[in-house]
């Protein structure tokens, strides 16, 4: 009977200690969950905002094919501009309009750059005064805060007389967000903290008339 | 003895009321930790549930369709194709758009009692004033679509050329819907000849009460009109309604 006394209070101590540890595991399993749930979620958000960033990039050139077509001949360097044949030898002094040639396929695609796409960029803010305007891109109204612009736009095959172009189209879009600030979707922002969105990257055949 | 006795029973009050006091938050931590793994289920099924309807918004349903609703739902159109057209329009049944293809976005689950089901069919949708839903472990997650006209100007480069030399030598902005003489202006009609914006921004709220409490996530994407935008008008092409 004494060899059994005054072992009612470690037995209970023991037990909270071990309930304790469970539960700190499980909170240390929800709060990693809750993280990525959260960071899933502004991904899924990112992923959307980026394919409207292609509608908009795709319906810039079905609006403007001609002066798409041109912005691309301008980049190859020769071809036809305004009906008409043109071969540029000297094409550093048109790069502010075109930017740098693309070094990693110089032969298989007409990249553009620059001014047509320049525009193709939104940013998005509760509450925000819808417009757009040719510096700033679209500004909307919608219920979080986020952005998109288009990096890339490229015609991979060019078919003049042919209705289908294949074009290409790369945009990187986020949700600007204070809950994953050192999150990263597509890595981290060294100055602002946030991370750098979804990249997305899509290739498109179209009518362009 | 008494004496040992006396400390048992004091040890054993402090023991039952640390235990008390320790299990209290323990067991409100746990309690939390497993209603959230209750609800994942319903939270995936709602996220790929969104995912698919986006998908299929932007891909499959043709620009006249989404017009189309946006007057089902009460949005006039009176200012189409004007710089000052925000047209917006809130939909809350889902169940009447269709694909190309003539397939609905959202079908509905017929002959189901909505009061007494748990979980409704994979894939089908229940209607109510507060949205197009679906019910996963008792919980019904609403979906509401708000299409809105955004209307574009858009501007690029007009190279000017010295034919003589093959060389640009210049280049003028430009800009679309422009009330500038000289400066082009892109169509905004269909190749019906129907005047349309050709942009909308489309808002996919999802609502839904957990344990009390009240949940919302939404998506945004936008869709342009890829199918007939600056299109001449042709009757013979226009094949979408």
């Amino acid at each position: 009977m004494k060899k059994n006394q005054g072992m009612a209070l470690p037995i209970v101590l023991m037990f909270i200690f071990a309930v304790f540890a469970i539960v700190f595991y499980i909170a240390a399993v929800h709060k990693q969950d809750k993280t990525a749930h959260i960071v899933a979620r502004e991904h899924y958000r990112a992923i959307y905002l980026a394919k409207g960033a292609v509608q908009l990039a795709l319906l810039k050139a079905r609006m403007v094919p001609q002066e798409f077509r041109d912005a691309c001949t301008f980049w190859d360097g020769h071809g036809t501009i305004e009906n008409m044949s043109h071969n540029f030898g000297n094409l550093e002094k048109h790069q502010d309009v075109l930017g740098q040639r693309d070094s990693e396929s110089p032969v298989a695609a007409w990249k553009v750059e620059g001014e047509f796409i320049r525009e193709l960029q939104m940013m998005m803010t509760p509450g925000a005064s819808p417009s757009w305007s040719h510096e700033k891109g679209l500004v909307v109204d919608g219920p979080f805060t986020g952005e998109f612009v288009i990096t890339d736009l490229k015609m991979l095959t060019r078919r003049i007389g042919v209705r289908n172009d294949t074009i290409k189209v790369i945009a990187r879009a986020r949700e600007i967000s204070e809950m994953t600030v050192g999150q990263a979707i597509g890595g981290v922002d060294k100055g602002t903290g946030l991370n750098l969105g979804q990249k997305l990257e899509e290739i498109h055949e179209i009518i362009l008339k | 003895m008494m004496g040992n006795k006396a400390v048992t029973l004091v040890e054993i009050l402090l023991a039952v009321t640390i235990l008390a006091l320790a299990l209290v938050p323990m067991a409100g931590g746990l309690l939390s930790y497993f209603k959230r793994v209750n609800t994942i289920e319903g939270s995936l099924d709602y996220t790929h549930r969104a995912q698919n309807l986006l998908n299929d918004l932007l891909n499959e349903v043709s620009y006249k369709e989404t017009q189309r609703v946006m007057t089902e739902n009460g949005c006039s159109g009176e200012n189409v194709g004007a710089l000052s057209d925000h047209g917006k329009a809130v939909v809350k049944n889902l169940t009447t758009i269709k694909t190309r293809e003539g397939k609905l976005l959202c079908p509905p689950d017929t002959g189901l009692n909505a009061d007494q089901t748990t979980n409704t069919e994979k894939g089908k949708w229940l209607v109510s004033d507060k949205g197009t839903y679906f019910k996963m472990n008792g919980v019904s997650y609403y979906f509401t679509l708000t299409i809105t006209n955004i209307p574009l100007q858009f501007h690029w480069k007009q190279y000017v050329l010295d034919v003589h030399r093959k060389e640009v030598v210049g280049w003028l902005d430009a800009c679309t819907r422009s009330n500038v003489p000289g400066k082009p202006d892109v169509k905004t009609t269909d190749s019906g000849g129907v005047k349309r914006d050709m942009f909308q921004q489309l808002t996919l709220d999802i609502r839904w009460q957990e344990y009390g409490r009240n949940l919302s996530y939404s998506f945004v994407t936008f869709k342009a009109n890829l199918d007939d935008a600056n299109d001449t008008h042709d009757n013979s092409t226009d094949s979408d309604s």
